[in-house]
């Protein structure tokens, strides 16, 4: 499939274009854009006359300049809804908006500080995870983070795939995430021992921290687990040690990074539960369900 | 029979003085990948576990010209003109991508002159491909450990990098099926095979 920019200008104006467009091509003018090549005063009129409008010289350059808006600030959509000609026949731009990639902000913050503070209601953990992920550019750590009201478990899954395979087998099981976040991509421990704070600053009561992954192709299981997961609990005061830590993970350094775990367990008290790829998700799964539920009525009980 | 790579594959890795470029190149060494050059300007001259680094993609080629293939592991600032460079030089039919985090404009830059090109990409934050018949890898699929894979019949891809080195050893490891290549085609909006 091409990937291209391209104007859609739907002549009679309405919103969701898209749909509209989708059952009815004839109701939405649409023209691609060579991002090589960038837009053209030829592309200008070919989208003002295939919408049945006058390719005017005020007109054209509102269509360059859109595209232009789009490429400086590495937009996903520009858009003027609706463009409105008075009756002296000047064109205004009623109302707009601008949808900025999430993954450019790094080149394009400076010029959005205003925008971007308004445009995005995150929670406050959200935030935090977010600004954890701009720690470096190393591996993500908190660019997707979740909070759930009414869960109990904090989830940090590593991969897509293993991620999505979690939160369904966590479903299909009848468990409840409190948080729900992900590292991946060989990130540093800082970042995954501060998104492990975050994630712990939830204000709802935790009965398990599940940790779960797949077999990592080049993630340093150590560097993510030890200095990442396990340094965050540690620095997280208020932690009680009795909270069932179950992580399932495999990968480069995973035989020093359990054998660490395993010091922290019988050293230090911590309720750690170890496994590696022979342990299914599925089975993870089940497995952190139990010792959450089980934490939860030993805490019942001690109340 | 893998059409994406082969023991015809020659690979030039992009970025190879990183610390990600230079512990890939180990490993594809290790599992028997041909790595003959290295590009990373303003470290021209250098040489890692034996590959010769050069300035830029054109003067590899011109003394390795049997490299058919790139590997990129360069910060995502600069993925874009590296990986065009590549796909422009003339001598290279496959670009993978590994570097994660892309503005999605740069990903379609690259398509585009991909396609203008008649240049395979895969990627962008692909973990690479493997053949293990041929034991062959591109990227960082399989880390140090890529002999978890077993040749067989079956094609893996991939969004996940994760899942492809889990499915394959999980098929392997309860059904006994080998793979013919796995791909990781990555986990952005745009990847693509």
């Amino acid at each position: 499939m091409e990937a291209k920019p391209f104007y859609s200008l739907p002549p009679k104006g309405g919103v969701d274009i898209e749909l509209v467009s989708a059952s009815d091509q004839a109701a939405v003018a649409c023209h691609p854009v060579s991002i090589s090549h960038g837009a053209s005063e030829e592309d200008a009129a070919a989208v003002l006359t295939q919408a049945g409008l006058e390719p005017s010289d005020e007109l054209r350059r509102i269509v360059l300049t859109l595209y232009d808006l789009f490429l400086e600030r590495d937009a996903f959509l520009v858009e003027i809804n609706p463009l409105l000609q008075t009756a002296d026949g000047t064109w205004c731009a009623v109302d707009a908006k601008i949808v900025v990639d999430d993954e450019a902000l790094y080149r394009q913050s400076d010029h959005l500080p205003r925008l971007f503070g308004q445009s995005r209601s995150l929670t406050y953990l959200q935030s935090l995870a977010f600004q954890n992920d701009q720690l470096d550019t190393r591996g993500t750590a908190g660019r997707m983070f979740h909070e759930i009201t009414g869960g109990d478990i904090v989830v940090l899954a590593s991969g897509g795939g293993t991620s999505s395979e979690a939160l369904d087998s966590l479903h299909l099981l009848e468990g409840h995430p409190a948080v729900f976040t992900e590292y991946s991509g060989n990130p540093t421990g800082e970042k995954v021992k501060g998104l492990t704070k975050i994630a712990l600053m939830t204000p709802q009561p935790i009965h398990a921290v599940w940790v779960i992954g797949g077999r990592a192709n080049f993630t340093d299981i150590y560097e993510t687990l030890v200095n990442g997961v396990m340094a965050g609990i540690r620095e997280t005061q208020e932690f009680d040690k009795r909270i069932p830590v179950v992580i399932r993970r495999a990968g480069p350094r995973d035989s020093e990074a359990f054998e660490a775990l395993r010091r922290a367990r019988e050293l230090e008290g911590y309720n750690i539960y170890l496994r590696g790829m022979a342990t299914s998700v599925l089975e993870s799964t089940r497995m952190v369900i139990y010792h959450a539920r089980k934490h939860a009525k030993k805490q019942r009980r001690s109340e | 029979m893998s059409l994406l790579i082969s023991q015809d594959t020659v690979v030039v890795i992009q970025g190879i003085t990183g610390k990600q470029g230079t512990k890939i190149c180990e490993e594809m060494l290790d599992y028997g990948a041909s790595v003959a050059a290295g590009v990373t300007p303003g470290k021209g001259g250098q040489s890692l576990h034996g590959v010769p680094v050069y300035n830029t993609v054109a003067e590899a080629l011109d003394k390795h010209c049997d490299v058919n293939t790139s590997l990129i592991c360069v910060p995502r600032e600069s993925t874009k003109d590296a990986a065009c460079e590549a796909i422009r030089s003339g001598g290279i039919g496959l670009v993978n991508i590994l570097t994660e985090g892309m503005a999605e404009k740069d990903t379609v830059v690259i398509l585009e002159c991909a396609r203008e090109q008649n240049v395979r990409v895969v990627g962008p934050a692909s973990v690479g491909v493997i053949c293990p018949a041929h034991r062959v890898k591109i990227g960082a699929i399989g880390g140090s450990d890529p002999g978890v894979f077993y040749p067989g019949g079956i094609a893996i891809f991939s969004k996940s990098g994760g899942m492809c080195l889990s499915l394959a050893t999980e098929i392997f490891n309860r059904l006994g099926f080998g793979v013919s290549i796995v791909v990781g085609i990555g986990g952005d909006r745009k990847s693509v095979v």
